[in-house]
């Protein structure tokens, strides 16, 4: 059965997309493992970084996206697989092998669509909340479907909470938290690790064992100043959060363009593949795959 | 912490800053007077480590018996050294902090270096998030300099009251304004959820 890894923040610009990318590729790559990506934003960054722009027009005119499949409304293992994109992305591995990367991709409807399913669930008078629970859980039935299609199943939610993130961030083993050393993450952060959790506050979060919640916090786009340090000293000592800390690096911002020529994981990252791969370690040693 | 920590006031407390100063063979005599009868008006009472004191007394006996720096040698009181029934900490995490605020820096200060001070050496609110306001307080009586400590608060952003951000200041209270400012800081966010 798959594993189910989400990559979440209710902030903006933190690099959900980016983080979810690189952990697709590296799990695929180094891990060996077969690797199917939800692209739940509706702005479809990961899709881009993963197919470039003309193959994600593509797909959305041929209706091969997670819009479409949530419209479909017959949610088992088969024709999500209809929904989704086999072996996906620019990279290539040792003697031109593919990297199992498979994608479900993005759709700029998500957010209508959702909006839609809210406005069914809330006919005949049922409250607004009992609507948005009935229609997360709609979101979470539509997604486990796709364990048995890859060995971890990367799910990129949208900033915010909708309730498609929502329902991924209940469905997911683990969730991977990517935040800015900037002085509103600390905000988002809590509030994220409370919904994860699925507590009000955040003592009864603190009340968990940091080991035992469900949630890694990694500091992205670190620039080397105190500044920097101090705040993720700050959110380390109230959330779990990886030792490894991904930095503003062009070699890292490079390797999200999408190329129409095969790289290998050394080409595409350059200097940040050493990063990434200390990344990947101790994540792989994190989790309970 | 009321286990190994004793309550020292008045005349013991007096007496302590003498003697812990006149310990310290990078002051004079007349500096340890001067410092201590300052540190005696502004402190009111301190809690201090047992062992502390009980390291701070051997070291003055092992003194008075070789005979260095006989003025600064006077005594370590009986009543810092005898066992005190300490009241339990007050539930305010800035009571102890005022006590320990007073306790002089057992490591070198970073102004006696050359140098430049980095604002960044620790972070006070991580540092007072793991260990507490004491633990802050001890960090930053590390920090021997007004300058330094509110260069320290001003780039991570803990707004002290505009009337401590220049002039001259007593380091006690300052380090005192740091420790609130950042329980607001962190209490506000708190708050905010």
């Amino acid at each position: 059965m798959g594993y189910f890894l989400a990559v979440a923040n209710r902030k903006g610009g933190v690099g959900k997309s980016t983080v979810s990318v690189m952990l697709a590729h590296a799990f695929a790559v180094w891990g060996g493992k077969r690797v199917l990506l939800i692209d739940l934003d509706a702005q479809s960054n990961s899709s881009l970084i993963l197919i470039g722009n003309a193959n994600w027009i593509e797909a959305q005119k041929k209706s091969v996206n997670i819009a479409a499949y949530i419209e479909d409304k017959n949610y088992t293992a088969k024709p999500m697989r209809d929904y989704v994109l086999r072996n996906v992305s620019d990279l290539e591995m040792e003697g031109g092998k593919l990297p199992g990367i498979d994608l479900l991709p993005g759709s700029l409807r998500f957010e209508d669509m959702q909006d839609e399913l809210i406005s069914f669930y809330s006919r005949n008078n049922t409250p607004f909340r009992q609507a948005k629970s009935r229609c997360a859980g709609h979101f979470r039935q539509a997604l486990e479907v796709a364990s048995p299609l890859a060995e971890i199943i990367i799910l990129d939610c949208a900033p915010g909470i909708s309730t498609a993130t929502a329902a991924a961030l209940k469905l997911a083993d683990m969730v991977v938290v990517p935040f800015r050393p900037d002085s509103v993450s600390e905000f988002a952060v809590d509030k994220i690790a409370e919904i994860i959790e699925g507590k009000l506050r955040k003592d009864e979060v603190m009340e968990i064992e940091p080991a035992k919640r469900r949630y890694r916090c990694l500091a992205n786009y670190v620039r080397p100043v105190g500044a920097d340090r101090i705040m993720i000293e700050t959110i380390a000592a109230d959330h779990p959060t990886l030792a490894t800390q991904l930095p503003m690096q062009p070699e890292l911002a490079n390797a999200f363009f999408w190329s129409e020529e095969r790289q290998t994981l050394a080409e595409k990252y350059g200097v940040a593949a050493d990063t990434m791969g200390r990344l990947y370690t101790e994540l792989a040693q994190s989790l309970t795959l | 912490m009321t286990d190994t920590t004793k309550k020292l006031s008045g005349p013991a407390k007096d007496r302590f800053f003498k003697t812990l100063l006149a310990d310290d063979e990078g002051i004079d005599e007349a500096t340890a007077g001067r410092l201590s009868a300052r540190a005696a008006s502004i402190v009111t009472s301190l809690r201090a480590r047992q062992s502390g004191l009980a390291a701070l007394e051997r070291r003055s006996a092992r003194r008075r018996t070789a005979g260095p720096k006989p003025a600064a040698a006077e005594p370590v009181p009986e009543t810092v050294a005898a066992p005190m029934s300490a009241p339990t900490p007050p539930a305010s995490a800035v009571q102890p902090a005022i006590e320990a605020a007073a306790m002089p820096s057992s490591t070198p200060r970073p102004d006696d270096s050359e140098a430049p001070f980095d604002p960044f050496l620790f972070g006070l609110v991580p540092v007072y998030k793991r260990e507490g306001a004491d633990g802050l307080i001890v960090k930053l009586a590390e920090v021997g300099s007004a300058d330094h400590l509110r260069a320290m608060a001003k780039s991570q952003q803990i707004v002290l009251p505009r009337e401590l951000r220049t002039g001259p200041i007593d380091l006690v209270q300052l380090r005192l304004a740091i420790l609130e400012a950042v329980e607001k800081r962190v209490s506000d966010r708190s708050a905010s959820l």
